[in-house]
């Protein structure tokens, strides 16, 4: 067992260590000037400000949506769950496809804007950040609202009985102990969002503009279009060495969450 | 709007009327969000309006008898079939083993190798795929090989966490009794250890499937020309020009997933 373990590593260390060493045919210097340069500057804020957006989004519709299961009845719970596990049944180069076709000049959102009268002539989504967030929320969201919901089906309820006893308003029973009890499975939740969409890349490409693309897509066009496999690299490297860190920070709640790892 | 065992105690009720309108104002547009892209491609497959363009007019075939009368989509669906085969099976054969071991056992750096097999599912895919292009070419894996040894690579981690997790509720002494009455290692497996894990296996296994079925970045890389992949068809066909051929193979796309899931439902409902 143990044997077959290491040969199965074998091939993600291959791979893991074929895209950190990959820039060690240039200099150290690359990184320096990838680090000055104001366009991965720019890529690189809209990332972020994606990756903070989305995560925020998702964060808020997440919890209160696992919320609403939680604290629905049991018919209303079923139809929540299966809303969420819907997505799944589609691809997210789909998905993507779909929002550019629903957000587009003659999509079905700027079709009923103009029948119910509350614009005259079709507003521009697509090609905008907002397209980007709103495909990019949809498709995480599900990764929010299912480690909350489960961290909120360990949680015991008499606790909240017993806070309402002791004179907590139902606001304060919420805030002092049902939210601090089920915060483990949202924050869980938000490191994925955010770890996730610092990587996206068809999503951008489909729904958003020029200026609205994040860090994945300019690593691609240097590779594809510039042939430029060194600032590639290291790029690459930067954003693994990203990723690494927050995992690193956040591997507690991983294995406890997502894992069920002790 | 039922109200549910926990809704008196918690901040439901504090106004229920306007909680009712906040669920509902907050509710009904996720809910619409959650479900309409995976519908909305389905009117449009059928339209007559070559623009894909929004309410759908008359009702025809057409673009479903362009794609399947296309020779590039049907090969490329004959290669992502493979390609998800071949990847599926290779994750079950080292998969298996490996979440078996995560969670039959505690060993020296377990946690360290767990936090190295999830990682290709938090990398980004544009990363690794730059990485695999040129360690692969190095390697001489191409096409079907190269694609299903990197979608082995991110599909893996799933059926490691699903076996892992299965392996854990074992209860140890059923595994004992096996070996004390006399069944080699190799049966206790087959005949013990299997049947009990088969369904955090089979779960693996379908998001293992789906993940390499899906898969457009890496794919862009690895393929040629003369060996697509649907995701990778389609991906040109979206960045070209689109048509709805495209919505007719992504309807039969979600078509194909919606009855896998639902199948597995199905073995899991008759199992519990």
């Amino acid at each position: 067992m143990i044997a077959l373990l290491g040969l199965f590593l074998w091939p993600a260390a291959k791979v893991i260590s074929g895209t950190v060493t990959e820039p060690t045919n240039i200099a150290l210097g690359d990184f320096l000037t990838v680090l000055s340069d104001p366009t991965f500057a720019r890529f690189a804020a809209n990332t972020l400000r994606l990756a903070v957006l989305v995560s925020l989004i998702a964060g808020t519709l997440g919890y209160f949506y696992a919320y609403a299961m939680y604290g629905l009845g049991r018919r209303w719970r079923v139809f929540l769950m299966i809303c969420v596990l819907f997505p799944f049944s589609t691809s997210l180069l789909v998905r993507s496809f779909a929002w550019s076709v629903i957000l587009r000049d003659t999509g079905i959102v700027n079709w009923v804007l103009l029948h119910l009268g509350l614009i005259d002539q079709p507003i521009g989504l697509l090609r905008t950040s907002l397209a980007i967030t709103i495909g990019m929320t949809q498709i995480l969201l599900p990764f929010t609202i299912l480690p909350t919901y489960s961290s909120m089906t360990k949680f015991d309820p008499d606790l909240l009985y017993a806070a309402r006893s002791m004179g907590a308003s139902a606001v304060q029973a919420f805030w002092l102990v049902f939210f601090p009890c089920t915060r483990v499975g949202l924050m869980a939740g938000l490191l994925l969002v955010f770890l996730l969409s610092l990587g996206y890349y068809i999503t951008p490409v489909l729904l958003g503009g020029p200026g609205d693309q994040p860090v994945a897509v300019l690593i691609n066009s240097q590779v594809v279009n510039q042939l430029n496999w060194g600032l590639a690299g290291s790029m690459s490297a930067i954003v693994i060495a990203a990723v690494l860190l927050l995992l690193a920070a956040g591997w507690r709640l991983v294995e406890r969450v997502f894992l069920a790892d002790r | 709007m039922m109200a549910g065992e926990h809704g008196r105690v918690l901040g439901l009720t504090w106004s229920e009327r306007w909680t009712k309108y906040g669920l509902a104002a907050l509710l009904g547009p996720t809910i619409v969000s959650l479900l309409m892209p995976s519908l909305v491609v389905i009117p449009l497959s059928l339209s007559n309006n070559p623009a894909l363009s929004w309410p759908p007019q008359g009702f025809t075939l057409q673009w479903y008898h362009q794609l399947f009368g296309s020779a590039a989509w049907l090969a490329s669906l004959r290669h992502s079939i493979e390609v998800a085969l071949t990847a599926t099976i290779l994750c079950l054969l080292l998969g298996v083993p490996a979440g078996l071991a995560f969670g039959s056992r505690n060993w020296r750096g377990r946690r360290l190798s767990l936090a190295f097999v999830v990682l290709p599912l938090v990398i980004p895919n544009v990363v690794l795929a730059i990485g695999m292009y040129e360690v692969y070419a190095r390697l001489g894996l191409a096409d079907l090989w190269g694609l299903a040894a990197s979608h082995f690579v991110i599909g893996v981690p799933f059926v490691v966490i699903t076996t892992m997790s299965a392996a854990k509720q074992i209860n140890r002494v059923i595994l004992l009794a096996a070996r004390s009455l006399g069944a080699r290692p190799v049966l206790v497996f087959w005949h013990v250890t299997l049947p009990l894990i088969s369904l955090g296996v089979l779960s693996g296994a379908m998001f293992a499937f789906v993940t390499s079925w899906d898969e457009v970045v890496i794919a862009n890389f690895l393929t040629s020309p003369t060996y697509r992949t649907v995701p990778v068809e389609m991906w040109s066909q979206l960045t070209e020009g689109v048509d709805p051929t495209v919505a007719a193979m992504a309807a039969t796309l979600f078509a194909v997933t919606t009855s896998l899931m639902l199948a597995l439902l199905f073995l899991r409902g008759r199992r519990e």
